[in-house]
């Protein structure tokens, strides 16, 4: 079957420039045109309507046992008010995964990337995200704090034997990145410390920080992730963290490396000791070092949920919950805290991270290695991403919410003298071309010929969020999915994996292991096929060679 | 509901006829529930969208801890663990109510010290509020300390709190020493890394608030936590899926065409004693067995093979995920879902086989 999408104009900087040209779709991926003769069955009019590839989202907390945690910690949150539409069942229960899916999809998101898969609820992770209609999913698998991993380096264990114990946890926990979390400090607020840096070190193990982000960029390498080590750093939160991200750059030493929602630690020191933009620093760090990538985190104003496995950030910020009450697991490794937390237009610290986000955004010095994310939902919901994507592609919407908010923002940030505006190509790699890319999905965020028929069609208003709110028509492998920005039932996604090799000594290895510490086998981790039943869920995505 | 026993289906041909049955008895229903929920994810997935087809009220038999355990968590938060990491981690355990020693003693979650961490100093024990309970097969370095064996549980935490906070308690409350408490006091803030074993079943919601509170209040010096016992028959395996279906968890209303959260609501015992429902469909593939007051209301019940006779309407032997087919399921030990494979295949449906084929032979009630 043919489908034409007939007129529009096309914006997808990995093809070439932007003009208006007709897509064609064939079985699920793209065409560059029908054979001559060919019959096309379906022709959809886009003419004045912009084209993009599906989006991507590198970063939004969507399924897991912490997300689940926040169900349930915060129901006055999420009320249910009204029934889904027919054939879409769940679609309007709020927080829920069905929701989650519509809600991406209307957008014309189709894959999004859980960045805290933890190994030993793996299984959790991959049932919730299966249940997550019409968008692919990946997940980053979340090592660096866990008692094996950090014996390893206690033992001063050689590089190959690391990389095969972080390969294994990466192949049982069905990833498709590794990814570290305050590297060191869950594991020591576990033993009663309170703040942890760089070069802290994990109490009896001897290891530092640094040497733990270290050993892990080069596991990632030697494994073959396509994805970059995807680094929360230390000091998530603190004024002076722009220094850390220096640090962290320089322990790097031109590895590959993906900063996650960088805007919170773009926080610098003002000459009184308070909080003021440091995202001129940041800027500057992510210029001169092209091995970086990062995802910004924007904030957003409005009642949210923090939700982290920075167990020693998330303990410190429980005394700012709003509403006041939080859950903090010690889980095996990490685990997990859930803070409530409502980023308030009216207050000036509130405002100036608001203000950061966006400084980051247009300093950026390349829109392949500064992402859109709002760190779902930690900096605002993933349904703000309209609103983001209309402040950065104008300044004058940008003077109007600046305009309502304290004199301190202006004075604390540049953000105000800043007349850059996004064009409708920085935004397609921003949120399409390089994430796919970085993550190793050579197949998607972008319509040449091959890739898999994701396909956004948005109205051109000048309202960029709402035309980016309710697509007019999105394609999810060739079928239509969603049209006038409502999905029109459940298509079912699939999980991208990773599935490394490693030497077979290492099962035996954990084996030992997870039964010294559970009693139990590997398989009480396994996350086998065999446990969706009659769905297809995971598709197995190469490493690199 | 009649007096006979429903009869069971024999084979799968006479699978369908007697959903058939089922679906008719459903079908007429104003207000159907759907209860006891003792069952793997796929099939609580399955209830839970029959239920919202049907309008059903959907609700777990564990509601101890649906209205204890998880109330709390919504009402104030908590601080919890694994029972590996306490295991290894705790060095001193405090186990609260009689319900956390019991469990103690049959669980084998401390039936060794663990030896992951070899820094941790020797494990203590501590009973408060025990009712003279003591663990039979704990390992443990020296005597056990106990606390206010007598006294009702939320007043032995409530001393301990205000002790805690340096607050003045009366000389000797109810015939406890103040040094006493104090002594236990200082035995928790002394621990690196304690954790407070509870049972639901031994509290009220308000009690169990306030113990979490202390365990908040402990990691202002220290680091202190908790391990609940697990919900019996699977209930935070369905309220889990509950909650990332419906977004929250159990019991949930779904007349309006959508999942509404209401413990009161929506408690079957008192809609089915208020004459509010109308046909119940039982699942108990796990257990528990149909409950008394199910005895008012006309029932489906899917009950595990080889289970004591049973009084509903219909009867549907399923089989046992883990037992009879593969499922997945939450393992209490690591606090966490795993794949089990069937340890005696047999030929029987599933729950969610069984709901599937329910749900499909009655009529959409928009249509």
């Amino acid at each position: 079957m043919i489908t034409q999408l007939k007129g529009g104009t096309v914006v997808d900087p990995v093809s070439g420039e932007t003009r208006v040209r007709d897509v064609f779709i064939e079985d699920g991926r793209i065409i560059s045109s029908p054979a001559a003769g060919e019959a096309i069955d379906q022709v959809h009019d886009c003419r004045g309507k912009i084209i993009m590839a599906g989006a991507v989202d590198v970063h939004s907390h969507i399924a897991g046992g912490n997300v689940t945690m926040s169900r349930l910690l915060l129901p006055e949150l999420h009320v249910n008010e009204a029934p889904g539409d027919a054939g879409l069942p769940f679609s309007t229960s709020k927080w829920s995964g069905y929701e989650i899916g519509r809600l991406y999809a209307e957008m014309g998101y189709t894959t999004v990337i859980e960045p805290a898969l933890a190994p030993a609820q793996a299984m959790q992770t991959h049932l919730e995200m299966a249940d997550i209609p019409i968008i692919d999913r990946g997940a980053l698998t979340v090592v660096g704090n866990d008692d094996h991993f950090l014996s390893q380096l206690r033992a001063r264990e050689g590089r190959t034997a690391i990389r095969d114990s972080i390969a294994y946890a990466l192949k049982a926990s069905k990833g498709l990145g590794l990814k570290v979390i305050n590297a060191g400090g869950p594991a020591a607020f576990h033993s009663g410390l309170r703040t942890f840096d760089l070069d802290d070190t994990v109490p009896h193990y001897g290891a530092t920080s640094r040497q733990i982000v270290s050993a892990l960029l080069t596991a990632v390498d030697d494994i073959g992730v396509p994805h970059p080590l995807h680094v929360h750093a230390n000091n998530l939160g603190a004024i002076g963290a722009p220094d850390t991200i220096d640090a962290t750059i320089a322990a790097a030493e031109g590895r590959r490396l993906h900063f996650a929602h960088i805007q919170f630690y773009a926080y610098g020191k003002d000459a009184d000791g308070s909080m003021r933009s440091g995202a001129e620093q940041i800027a500057a760090a992510l210029a001169g070092a092209p091995n970086i990538t990062c995802d910004v985190g924007q904030v957003m104003f409005g009642s949210t949920v923090t939700i982290s496995l920075d167990l020693m950030k998330q303990w410190s910020g429980s005394k700012f919950a709003s509403p006041r009450k939080f859950s903090i697991t010690d889980g095996d490794a990490e685990g997990g805290g859930v803070v409530p937390f409502a980023y308030k237009a009216k207050n000036w610290v509130n405002c100036l991270q608001w203000a950061i986000g966006l400084e980051i955004f247009l300093l950026s010095p390349d829109p392949w290695r500064v992402l859109l994310t709002t760190d779902h939902p930690n900096g605002g919901v993933f349904t703000s991403y309209p609103d983001i994507i209309h402040l950065l592609m104008s300044a004058d919407e940008r003077a109007r919410w600046l305009e309502s908010m304290p004199e301190k923002v202006r004075e604390k940030s540049s953000l105000a003298s800043m007349t850059r505006e996004y064009s409708f190509e920085e935004i397609a790699i921003m949120t399409r071309a390089a994430p796919a890319r970085l993550l190793g999905l050579h197949d998607r965020g972008h319509l040449k010929p091959g890739a898999v028929a994701d396909v956004a069609v948005y109205d051109d208003l000048a309202d960029r969020a709402a035309m980016f709110r309710s697509a007019s028509l999105v394609f999810k492998d060739g079928r239509v999915a969603v049209k006038d920005g409502k999905a029109l039932g459940w298509i079912a996604g699939r999980t991208s994996i990773l599935t490394p090799d490693y030497d077979a000594q290492m099962d035996r290895r954990m084996s030992d292991y997870l039964n010294d510490r559970y009693g139990l086998g590997p398989a009480a981790f396994a996350v086998p096929e065999a446990a969706f039943g009659e769905r297809s869920i995971f598709k197995v995505e190469p490493c690199r060679t | 509901m009649s007096d006979h026993r429903g009869t069971r289906p024999k084979g799968r041909e006479s699978l369908v006829e007697t959903v058939e049955s089922a679906a008719r008895l459903i079908a007429k229903a104003r207000q159907p529930a759907i209860g006891g929920l003792g069952t793997d994810v796929d099939g609580v997935r399955a209830a839970l969208a029959l239920g919202l087809k049907i309008g059903a009220i959907v609700d777990h038999a564990a509601t101890v801890y649906e209205r204890v355990d998880l109330r709390v968590l919504s009402d104030s938060g908590v601080m919890v663990t694994t029972a590996a990491e306490a295991r290894h981690r705790g060095d001193l355990i405090v186990l609260v109510g009689p319900g956390a020693v019991a469990w103690a003693g049959h669980a084998s979650v401390f039936d060794n010290g663990g030896g992951l961490y070899p820094w941790r100093g020797p494990r203590g024990v501590l009973c408060i509020g025990t009712g003279g309970a003591r663990p039979a097969h704990m390992a443990i370095d020296g005597d056990v300390a106990v606390l206010g064996d007598d006294l009702p549980l939320d007043r032995v935490i409530g001393l301990l709190r205000a002790r805690l906070g340096g607050r003045p308690v009366a000389a000797s409350p109810e015939g406890l020493d103040v040094t006493a408490i104090d002594a236990a006091a200082l035995q928790m803030k002394a621990a690196s890394f304690g954790v407070v074993v509870a049972d639901a079943h031994d509290f009220d919601h308000v009690a169990y608030d306030s113990l979490m509170a202390l365990v908040k209040a402990l990691n202002a010096e220290t680091r202190f936590t908790t391990l609940a016992v697990p919900a019996h028959h699977h209930g935070r395996g369905a309220n889990l899926v509950s909650a990332w279906t419906t977004g929250g968890r159990l019991p949930v209303g779904m007349g309006r065409g959508y999942p509404e959260q209401d413990d009161w609501r929506f408690d079957l015992e008192r809609a089915v004693g208020a004459g509010e429902i109308d046909a119940l469909v039982w699942v108990g593939a796990l257990g528990p067995e149909l409950p008394e007051w199910a005895g008012k209301v006309p029932t489906v019940a899917l009950i595990h093979h080889g289970a004591q006779e049973c009084r509903a309407d219909v009867v549907i032997e399923v089989g046992v995920p883990g037992i009879t087919h593969a499922g997945v399921l939450t393992d209490a030990i690591r606090d966490g879902f795993a794949h089990v494979e069937p340890r005696a295949p047999q030929d029987l449906p599933s729950v969610a086989e069984v709901l599937s084929l329910l749900s499909a032979a009655i009529k959409d009630k928009a249509a």
